[in-house]
Parts: structure tokens; sequence; C-alpha cells
């Protein structure tokens, strides 16, 4: 009885410390709690890639973080005018989309003319997902992937999901990521973008 | 099969008809959500978050309510004679096609609790309320109560871990109460109002079949009721008979004094006039004797010529106010037929009455009798007027006991026609064109020459 007993505890030790061996976690270099210096400077232009309220929730943090910006649901090139960073809250919204007459596509070629031309002129653009695991579909991945060729930083709101899709633009395009449990979380590396 | 595919196609164009008008009218609702939202994350406000996420429940519950309303209507009424199986698998057929019609005509997220919790909920419904009628309109009520419970926990960010609340304007105000800090409060909006329309739901559903029992237990007793006083009629009927047997028995007593007393008078009187007239009055008394006889004893059958016979029944019919034409056609070289003649006089003079009653309000009465014979050696009496006519649902009643559209009429007449010819091994039929007339056919067993 006390051998089947000792047995049963070594089996399952095993098995609690044999995964935990196993699935290391990779080597996160580009994942930071926040940027060790500033890459942006303000005043900030900030959008949203998709019409949801991302946009303006990343103004109202902004704002309470003190950092000068300007907040535009359509922001076109002509806006990049005397801004010295960019910020794009991806966050596809069809009715956000439709309440303004445009779609997917429009808005798509919307923002990629503005990341091309801000980055054409060296302007740091940060990429902002706060959607988590609601808004993970193929459409906010496509318009992530779109932002993200461009994207100096990236912050996000992660899940399980989507850990290794982050980790896949920054690795494929050389820039840091901080990837956040929640919305509280999310202050500090922003903050750290710019200060 | 014309009749099956129009309704088919009729329930997919009223469908498709609902589901883009629906979509037109709630698009400007929608963008209402997003100016709440915005003013709440403006002005920090929770109040305006909580009305963005109360008009995102009822956005949420109308958008794709059309499905639910017409697959379950549809299977309700269309497949009401089929087994439960067959329509729980027809069900979930056209819901699921129109749950995907609607998720592609909103290009909105699919929810596997709304669809899962609501198919469930209607095969309940169809289990429940499958073979009554009356409680359609209350079951669709559950059901719309039901699915606005369900569109509450669509809100909960805690029910996201389990797939729960993905579809977009759910998922803007996630975020926006994110922002806020007010994940807590949405929690809690979400199952304030789940729990008290699920309860809600639940108890009427128990009063839908609390009240539907009582209607049946009412129906029964007005079954009972009915039954009891057919056979209070039918013991009515036949005390009657009875008493009547009685007093026409007590009419042979004095019969037999009058036969008695005539005898002596017969026999002491001298005059040959007065001997005439005795001997008339014997043969009265000895006619009433006989129908006396013929009254009280159905088995007793005379064979008699059918002229006799309507000649004895002419002779015997009341008419009272109408004066209506009545015709006779008695056909040549008819059978005889073997008869209790009183009853079946009695019969005949019941069915003609009822003829003159009907015609009586008319401006041009007329009451035609035709007597002829069929190749079986059958007698048709055939009695047509035209009169007021029945109504085929009084048709089919006036065989029974206690039926009569005629005030103060016990509704004994046509009940005892039927049995008396019946007793003579006849058919009866009766046929009907309200406002224009009744026929009435009797059939008997003509006797072999």
């Amino acid at each position: 009885m006390a051998r089947s007993k000792l047995f049963l505890i070594v089996i399952f030790s095993a098995m609690l410390i044999f995964p935990n061996c196993t699935n290391k976690p990779q080597n996160l270099t580009y994942t930071l709690p926040h940027l060790p210096y500033p890459i942006a400077k303000e005043k900030a232009l900030i959008t949203v890639a998709g019409q949801g309220p991302e946009g303006l929730v990343v103004a109202k943090i902004c704002d309470d973080l003190k950092i000068g910006n300007t907040f535009s649901y359509k922001a076109t090139i002509d806006d990049l005018k005397s801004r010295n960073s960019l910020l794009v809250a991806v966050g596809v919204s069809k009715v956000g989309m439709e309440s303004i007459h445009t779609d997917l596509e429009q808005e798509k070629q919307r923002i990629v003319r503005l990341v091309a031309k801000a980055s054409e002129q060296r302007i740091p653009i940060i990429m902002v997902y706060l959607g988590g695991s609601n808004r993970w579909d193929i459409l906010n991945q496509e318009m992530l992937l779109a932002v993200g060729n461009y994207a100096n930083y990236i912050i996000a709101i992660s899940s399980i999901k989507s850990e290794d899709f982050f980790r896949a633009i920054a690795v494929e395009n050389s820039i840091p990521f901080t990837l956040v449990k929640d919305m509280e979380r999310f202050h500090v590396p922003l903050n750290s973008a710019f200060r | 099969m014309n009749k099956k595919l129009f309704w088919w196609v009729s329930l997919i164009l009223a469908f498709f008809l609902s589901t883009y008008l629906l979509k037109y009218l709630l698009l400007p609702f929608s963008f209402q959500i997003l100016e709440d939202l915005e003013r709440s994350i403006i002005s920090n406000n929770n109040g305006l978050l909580i009305i963005a996420a109360i008009k995102t429940i009822i956005y949420e519950t109308l958008y794709d309510l059309p499905v639910f309303i017409f697959s379950y209507s549809f299977v309700y009424f269309y497949f009401q004679r089929t087994n439960l199986v067959l329509k729980v698998f027809y069900l979930f057929a056209i819901t699921l096609c129109f749950y995907f019609i609607t998720l592609n005509t909103y290009d909105s997220a699919f929810e596997l609790i709304t669809i899962s919790s609501m198919l469930i909920v209607q095969i309940i419904l169809l289990a429940i309320f499958q073979n009554n009628y009356d409680s359609f309109f209350s079951s669709l009520f559950v059901l719309f109560q039901l699915k606005l419970a369900f569109s509450c926990l669509l809100l909960s960010p805690w029910l996201n871990q389990y797939g729960v609340g993905y579809s977009d304007l759910v998922t803007n105000i996630k975020i926006s109460a994110s922002y806020l800090s007010r994940t807590s409060i949405l929690n809690f909006v979400s199952f304030a109002f789940f729990l008290p329309f699920t309860i809600g739901a639940v108890f009427s559903i128990l009063l839908s079949i609390l009240y539907s029992r009582r209607l049946e237990s009412e129906q029964r007793e007005k079954q009972k009721e009915k039954e009891l006083l057919k056979m209070q009629m039918l013991a009515e009927e036949a005390q009657v008979w009875q008493e009547l047997h009685f007093l026409i028995h007590d009419l042979k007593s004095p019969l037999v004094t009058t036969a008695g007393l005539n005898s002596l008078i017969e026999i002491k009187v001298n005059d040959p006039q007065i001997k005439e007239y005795c001997q008339k009055i014997g043969d009265s008394v000895e006619a009433v004797n006989d129908m006396i006889s013929e009254f009280l004893h159905n088995e007793k059958r005379k064979v008699i010529n059918i002229e006799d016979f309507i000649n004895f029944v002419r002779a015997n019919v009341i008419v009272k106010n109408a004066n209506p034409q009545v015709c006779f056609k008695i056909a040549p070289n008819l059978p005889q037929i073997n008869i209790n003649r009183i009853r079946m006089a009695r019969a005949l003079i019941n069915v003609i009455e009822n003829a003159i009653h009907a015609v009586s309000s008319e401006s041009n009465p007329l009451i035609f009798i035709k007597i002829n014979s069929d190749k079986d050696n059958k007698v048709l009496f055939t009695i047509i007027d035209n009169g007021s006519g029945i109504s085929q649902v009084n048709l089919a009643n006036i065989w029974n006991v206690g039926f009569s559209t005629k005030n103060k009429s016990r509704g004994l007449g046509m009940s005892f026609v039927k049995k008396v010819i019946e007793d003579h091994s006849g058919l009866i039929k009766a046929s009907s064109i309200l406002g224009k007339g009744t026929v009435i056919q009797i059939v008997l067993p003509g006797v072999e020459s």
C-alpha cells in the first residue's frame, strides 16, 4: 500500500514537472514590458484602422498620460503635417465603418497610404491592438498585418490565440513588441514610447 | 402539392422581407449606440455606457428574432400532423438555414450560445405546446423573452472565456467598459437582466400549461354535461312513452264498455236503421281498439296498400297557420308494405309537419311528396320542401334526442321517426341546402307479392 502510494506520487510529480520542462518559453528577445528608451515624440496623430472605439480609447489614454495628440477617425496623409508620431489603433468594426459610409477595402487603403507616407517621412509608427480575443478574426488580422509591416513598435492586449501572431510580425520586421494582459497594463508601455 | 409549395415560398419570402426591413430599421439604432459609446468614453460617464449596453441588448435581440419566430411558427403549424422527431429535424434545418442567411445579411459573428440555446428552447416549446393551438401566442412570447435573456448574456465580459459575446457592437461595448474599468458593471447588468427574463419565461410556460390543463378539464366537464343531458332526455322520452302507453291502455276500458252497451242496444232494438247505426258504432269502436293495440304493440304489423296508408296520413296531418301547397305523386303498381300503421303514420306525419313548419315563412310554400319503388321491391318516400333549409352542422344533429331548431320543441320528433323506420328495417336520410329547402327520403322494404 505504501509502495503504491509512493509510486502514484512519483508519477503525479513527473506529470507536473515534465510538461514544464518540455514547454519552456521561447526566447522572448522582442517581448518587452516597455521600451527602454522613447521612440516617438509629441504631438502624435492618433487614428483607428477599422472605425472601432479603440482609437478614441487610445486618445483618451494619451490625454490621461498628458501626451499631446490629435485624434481623427478618418486621418489622411494631409493630417501628418507637423505631427511627430503616428499611433494606429487596430479595431475593425463593421457598424463603425457603415456609420461613416465606408467599407473594409477603402479603410485598408486609407490606412496603408497613411502608414506608408508616415514611414516615408520617418515618422515613428506605433501599432496598438486593444481587442484581445474579442476582435480576433480574419479582418482584424489582415489589418494588423497591413499596419504591422510599417510599425516601429507594437503594443497589444494579447490572448493565447494572438501571441504567436504578434511575435511573428515583430520578428519579421525586427521591431519590439509588448503584450499586456488588460487595459490597466497598457499605460506603461505606451508612456515608455514617448518618455 | 401546389398548396405545399405556396406555403414554403411564402415562408421564405416573408422571412427575407422581414430580415431586410429589420436591417434597414436597426441601422440608425446601431449608429445611436456608437454615439452613446463615444460620449461615454469622452465624458467618462457610466450611465451612458449602461444605456448603450441596454440598447445593444435590444439590438442583439431583434436582429435575428425573425429566424426563430418564422422557423418555430412554420414548423408549429405546417407540420402539425407530424411526429415530434420529424418536427425537430425540420426545425433544426430551417432555423440553421435562416440563421446563416441572417448572419450573411448583417455580416455578423456566429454566436454559438444564441443559436444552440434558442434551438433547445424551440424544441422544448414544441414538445410542450405541440397539440395546444390556443397557446401558440403564449409560446411565441416565451420565445421572445428567452431570446432577450440570452442576448443579455452576450454582454458579460466574464463569459468571453466560454466563447460568448463576440459580435461587433457587443465587442465595442466591452472595449469601452474595459477602458472605463466598468467590466464588473457590465457583468452585473448582463446577469441582472438575464435572470428575471428567464424566470419570467419559466413562469409563463407554467402558467400556459396550467391554463391549457384547466381548459381541457372544462371541456371534459362540458362533454360530460352534454352526455348527462342526453341521458336525461332519453330517460324523459322513455318516461313519456311509458305514460302514453298507460294512458292509451286505459282508453281500452271505456271502449270495452262502449262495445258491450252497443251490442246490447243492437240486440234490444228492432229498428233496422238503428241496428245499422249500432253496426257502424261497433266497427268504429273496433277500429279504435285496433289502433290502440297497434300503438301499444310495436311488433303488430299489417300488410297494407300505399294508397290506403297515404289516405290515412292525409286525414291526420294538421296544418296550422300556413296553407302550403302539398302535392302527392304516387307511382302505379307499388308493392304493399308490412307496417305498424299507427306508428308509421305518426312518423310520416312528423316529417310532413316539420316540412310545413319549415315553409311557413315562405311566400310560395310548396311540399312535394313522391312515392315510388325500385327494382329491389323497396318503396321510396321522398318529401321535398322549399323551406329555410338546415345547415350542414345541424343536419348531422337532427337525429339526436333533444335537438331542435324550433322553439318550445322537446326535440323528440326526428329521433322517434328514425327509430320507427329502423324498427321496420328501413332507411331514412336527409339532405338540405340552407335557404333553398330540405329533402327527406324514407326507404321501406316492400312485401313480395
